[in-house]
């Protein structure tokens, strides 16, 4: 009733919602990077959206299934091999005892997620899956093992598909920040008009804007963030927030990415280019 | 409290900032985890969470805001009809550190910098109370208020890439306990052997929560040692 780890890739961790409960300890939120492709991938199984999932980072994966289920691999593009059979992301995929999955590298995006019928079972502390070091391990490991319950029951049919126009724009949506009204005229158009794009500095807790702008601002009183504040450091360089982010920082907060924008920045590569559209946010008023 | 010093920004979709600019005191924080409570109290069903930092509160909420302003109204009414709070007598927990050289990575620079003796580092840094506002940066890492001012001391030009739990160090104004190792870029002066974050105690996982108040005591490394190895003897 498990996965066996034979390769454990990059940065792969089990990722649910995140944890609210423990930032009062200091505890971040994390959950998955791309939210809005983990609940996707659920949805194909007939899952729960918010059932754990296996997250992995671009390349090297092989798992071996001890146990029958459905999974679903979630990702926006790459070369998967279920036992040497090129397998489509989306797909309900009725695995067998021994069956065995390649993933060899993601074409597109960065974040892929593994999810199987009824999600997967762990420790759950502060009332979440999601692997933060150290509330749980970092990562997993070579030889490592993820549980699940067998499900040998048929599969709910049609999968839906996903809207891939989701992930097509390079205007990514932001609010204004905190500290957004002490930007003189200058940094406010250049946040407004300028193409900016991503350095190779990008991991779960942040990923930074390659561009540098002259920043005069003085270091606030350190204060509340969260997953896609935008802090901006004294030597000018813009750092993006995501899941696994401290609670608090004392760097001025001068954007702030709506939930859409996170997801979307989460899965640009390196060097990927993009603008800010800077929006009001209680336009977005339902 | 007045209205006036208070800002109600919304931060994102599901969040809701209140800042006040007023200066940090002991005051402002039992306000604030007044404050705390009552929004708990008053919103329970439509919040997820509330924290607070030395001068704000921030609210996240179970779903999408609609309606912000009638939401600010809210707080500024709940600011306004909030009664400042007395500050509650409490006990001030020790917290034994030993700063001698082996963990006091840091204090000959810290002496360069402020031109006090080792000696007068140690008797400055254990004589204040200090106040816990908060638990961040690093999974029960206090913020701690009360420092005496002779020893601010700027950060270190380079960050070390690994600090070990249970350094006590200066950033600025400020003076704080690794609760686990990490990178940073803190003045190390001494080390404890309590261990402040139990993640397996889901309910009090932090030995510290903000309002509480501790004071430092030097200890010798033998008894830096004995304390490690005998974690049951350190006082609750």
């Amino acid at each position: 009733m498990s996965i066996y780890i034979h390769k454990a890739g990059l940065y792969s961790s089990l990722q649910d919602k995140g944890r609210l409960a423990g930032m009062t300890y200091g505890v971040p939120i994390s959950g998955a990077m791309d939210q809005n492709l983990y609940h996707f991938t659920n949805t194909v199984l007939e899952n729960p959206a918010d059932l754990s999932s296996m997250e992995f980072y671009q390349q090297g994966l092989e798992l071996e299934f001890t146990s029958p289920t459905f999974m679903c691999i979630g990702a926006l593009g790459g070369d998967f091999k279920l036992n040497d059979i090129a397998v489509e992301p989306f797909k309900i995929l009725k695995i067998k005892r021994g069956d065995l999955l390649k993933i060899k590298q993601l074409t597109r995006g960065n974040w892929g997620y593994i999810a199987v019928k009824g999600g997967f079972e762990s420790e759950r502390p502060f009332n979440s899956q999601s692997f933060y070091k150290p509330i749980t391990k970092r990562q997993f490991e070579n030889d490592d093992v993820l549980i699940y319950k067998a499900f040998d029951g048929e599969s709910g049919g049609e999968a839906p598909v996903l809207d891939m126009s989701y992930y097509k724009t390079s205007e990514l949506e932001v609010f204004k920040g905190p500290e957004f009204y002490k930007l003189n005229h200058t940094l406010d158009y250049q946040l407004k008009h300028a193409d900016f794009s991503l350095s190779r500095s990008l991991n779960r807790m942040a990923y930074q804007i390659q561009e540098r702008l002259a920043n005069d601002l003085e270091e606030i009183i350190t204060g509340p963030v969260l997953p896609g504040t935008v802090q901006f450091t004294p030597a000018g360089k813009m750092i993006v927030l995501m899941r696994d982010a401290q609670v608090t920082g004392g760097y001025p907060r001068i954007l702030q990415f709506s939930e859409k924008s996170i997801n979307q920045l989460s899965q640009m590569r390196v060097k990927s280019k993009f603008t800010f559209k800077l929006t009001e946010i209680n336009s977005k008023k339902i | 409290m007045t209205n006036k010093s208070a800002r109600i920004f919304q931060l994102n979709e599901c969040s809701i900032l209140i800042e006040f600019d007023r200066e940090i005191t002991k005051n402002l924080l039992y306000f604030l985890l007044n404050l705390k409570e009552n929004i708990f109290l008053n919103k329970r069903e439509h919040i997820l969470q509330v924290t607070n930092t030395y001068n704000s509160v921030l609210v996240i909420y179970k779903s999408t805001i609609n309606n912000f302003n009638s939401e600010k109204n809210n707080y500024f009414e709940l600011i306004s009809n909030l009664s400042t709070t007395d500050i509650p007598k409490s006990s001030t927990r020790k917290i034994s550190v030993c700063y001698e050289l082996d963990f006091g990575l840091d204090l000959e620079e810290v002496s360069e910098k402020t031109g006090l003796s080792i000696s007068e580092i140690i008797k400055r840094h254990t004589h204040p109370v200090y106040t816990v506002y908060f638990i961040g940066f690093l999974p029960g890492f206090p913020y701690l208020g009360g420092m005496d001012s002779s020893l601010f001391c700027r950060r270190k030009s380079t960050p070390r890439s690994k600090i070990n739990s249970g350094s006590v160090g200066i950033a600025g104004s400020q003076t704080g306990i690794y609760p686990s190792s990490s990178p940073g870029g803190w003045q190390i002066i001494g080390r404890t052997p309590l261990s402040l974050f139990d993640s397996h105690k889901t309910d009090t996982p932090c030995v510290l929560s903000p309002g509480d108040s501790l004071q430092f005591e030097s200890i010798s490394k033998e008894e830096f040692d004995n304390l490690q190895s005998h974690p049951s003897d350190i006082k609750p």
